[in-house]
């Protein structure tokens, strides 16, 4: 983990605000990640904790204005994006790293076929012949599941998950060191979830690249990520391996995700997480979740806590963990 | 492993194989399914074929503006298909002939809208802010003057020839078509795909050729369309007018325009170029809403 050359990003100490009418929206608030290679990362929180803004900023296309990037850096595969100008973005933007987003059937332009949506993105990254990137498209669709020979057809002739599967396409053809999938699966129904989960893993083993994979669901995240980071409030409360976050969980946020799963066979009531996420324009003092923390204290208010470690990755932001005996009350 | 997926998705029973066609012939098959629109076209066709074939079938000096005294005031017979005008013109003949020049201005100053609109309304709705605000304030100028008024202005202006007149009808379409564009940029710029297209790589230029105005193709064609029909007419009014065609230049407008003076004697003389305006009008008019079917594949059935 120490050394940066293994790592496709590294993100440290992001700060990301909208500058609104309102005011001064604090979205992303002191972030860190680092992703090694051809490794999956499941980034988890509620809606409006800034997961989204916070793959935006790794593209560096936070709508500005109002989006203003405040503080910290990414270095994406050992560069620094915030140095490079726009010119050189474009470029890295869909050959280096490349992003799906959530809703397939808007994210296609419904006037063009998806032979011509994937053959421009290889015109813009390769020159490359008209046949010989027709051939890629082929190749990418029949890879993804299509069949090649529906490359002339517009995307209202697919369904839901076809269309995230042509998404997927896009964002491979020009292979990719690290994708970014922003809740791929939220707008399909859950058998063409699971198709193109199993798609997303397999393509990722595939093309020897990383992944990011933004969701709500924890259950997508422990079927496909190696690590998990959880959001909360433009900040991440907890990281670490799925199986160190899942089995041993530490955070009282990350408990309160747990607790709001529904499980079909216990005989026990759901525990949904009391109040709202806090408004971004006034963030509470200290720990962003003290509000809604049943296991808030005073000194909670005071400063933003610090990540304590439980391994060499595994680590929470709880000031409780001060105290020797604490321990969460369990699921 | 991951082979064994994919063909497991190919075998499931989503992946149909279907019989795929190219936009161009899809567009085809519906403009031809469209039974107006084919007849539009018929008519449009027939009339440009008229306009360009003109110079081989009648002879400019002699048939077109060479005065015939003896032969004037008759009404169509089988040697003037059409009758003879007040001079003894040929009515068929100077008919054939205006075509030529009433529709090399209006199509050349539709082009010269089109092109300008397109790009000024594009730049300014995808870049927006200042840029977006002083521009279209311009325009609001613009379309502020009556279009008749601006056109027979820059006509005065400059002076009687094709070339002012393409100008000056063409200047008067910017707006609205300038106001399109821009409306329809507006509308789609902020669509996912245009987000997408960015994150895959896209850079302004690219954007716009790509996502933004094949998405404005329909109102674009629409518009144009409107415009041609509204250039034909305005290049008649100014040649009615006077500020447009020279007589004895055959044109149209000032084809009315004389045969205005002996509506009552031979009422042909105003009947036949008007009808003629009538057709060709209403032609393309049918044939601008047949394309913007065609063209928009989420109007198929």
């Amino acid at each position: 983990m120490k050394n940066n050359k293994n790592l496709v990003l590294d993100v440290s100490n992001l700060e990301v605000e909208y500058r609104t009418q309102e005011g001064v929206v604090h979205a992303v608030n002191g972030v860190d990640i680092k992703l090694p290679r051809k490794s999956t990362l499941g980034l988890v929180g509620e809606t409006g904790a800034g997961k989204t803004t916070l793959a935006l900023s790794i593209m560096r296309l936070v709508p500005s204005p109002p989006g203003v990037i405040t503080g910290g850096s990414i270095l994406l595969d050992g560069q620094d994006i915030f140095s490079l100008k726009d010119k050189q973005m474009e470029k890295i933007r869909g050959k280096d790293v490349a992003m799906i987003f959530q809703d397939p059937m808007t994210s296609l332009n419904p006037i063009l076929t998806v032979g011509e949506q994937i053959s421009e993105v290889i015109r813009l990254h390769e020159n490359v012949s008209q046949k010989q990137a027709e051939a890629r498209v082929k190749e990418m669709l029949e890879l993804v599941g299509i069949d090649g020979e529906r490359m002339n057809e517009y995307p209202h002739q697919f369904s839901g998950g076809m269309q995230q599967r042509v998404m997927i396409a896009i964002g491979l053809v020009c292979n990719p060191k690290l994708l970014i999938a922003d809740e791929p699966t939220t707008a399909l129904d859950v058998t063409i979830q699971a198709q193109v989960l199993d798609l997303m893993r397999g393509l990722k083993d595939e093309f020897d690249m990383s992944m990011i994979m933004i969701t709500h669901s924890l259950g997508i995240v422990a079927e496909v990520c190696d690590y998990v980071s959880v959001m909360y409030g433009g900040r991440i409360v907890e990281y670490g391996s799925v199986r160190d976050v899942f089995k041993n969980t530490k955070h009282p946020y990350t408990e309160g995700l747990f607790n709001s799963i529904p499980i079909i066979n216990a005989a026990k009531r759901l525990e949904p997480i009391p109040g709202l996420m806090p408004d971004p324009i006034e963030l509470p003092t200290g720990c962003v979740f003290w509000p809604r923390c049943s296991y808030a204290i005073e000194e909670c208010k005071k400063d933003v806590p610090q990540p304590k470690y439980f391994n060499d990755t595994h680590y929470a932001s709880c000031i409780r963990y001060e105290e020797p005996d604490f321990k969460l009350k369990g699921r | 492993m991951t082979n064994k997926t994919v063909n497991e998705i190919k075998n499931g029973s989503t992946i149909g194989k279907r019989k795929s066609i190219s936009r161009r012939q899809d567009a085809w098959i519906r403009m031809k399914n469209n039974k107006f629109a084919v007849i539009g076209m018929f008519v449009f066709g027939a009339i440009i074929l008229m306009g360009i074939i003109a110079p081989f079938v009648v002879d400019y000096e002699q048939d077109v503006i060479t005065p015939q005294m003896e032969n004037r005031f008759k009404s169509p017979n089988v040697q003037n298909w059409l009758g003879t005008d007040a001079l003894g013109r040929d009515m068929f003949s100077r008919l054939v002939y205006g075509t030529r020049i009433s529709l090399f201005v209006s199509l050349s100053a539709v082009v010269l809208s089109v092109t300008v609109g397109v790009i000024i309304g594009s730049v300014a709705g995808y870049f927006g802010g200042n840029f977006d605000l002083i521009i279209m304030r311009f325009i609001d100028i613009f379309a502020s003057i009556p279009s008749l008024l601006l056109s027979i202005t820059i006509a005065a202006a400059l002076g009687q020839s094709i070339g002012v007149m393409i100008l000056a009808i063409g200047v008067a379409g910017i707006p609205a078509l300038t106001r399109t564009v821009r409306a329809t940029v507006l509308s789609i710029r902020k669509q996912d795909y245009v987000l997408a297209g960015t994150a895959m790589g896209g850079n302004s230029w690219q954007i716009i050729t790509f996502h933004l105005l094949p998405n404005c193709i329909a109102p674009i064609i629409v518009q144009g369309t409107l415009r041609i029909s509204s250039a034909i007419l305005q290049c008649s009014s100014l040649s009615f007018l006077g500020v447009g065609v020279k007589p004895p230049m055959p044109e149209w407008g000032n084809m009315l325009s004389e045969g205005r003076n002996f509506m009552r004697q031979a009422g042909y003389l105003t009947i036949i170029p008007g009808l003629t305006i009538m057709i060709t009008v209403m032609a393309v008019n049918l044939m601008g809403d047949g394309l913007r079917d065609a063209l928009d594949p989420r109007m198929k059935r």
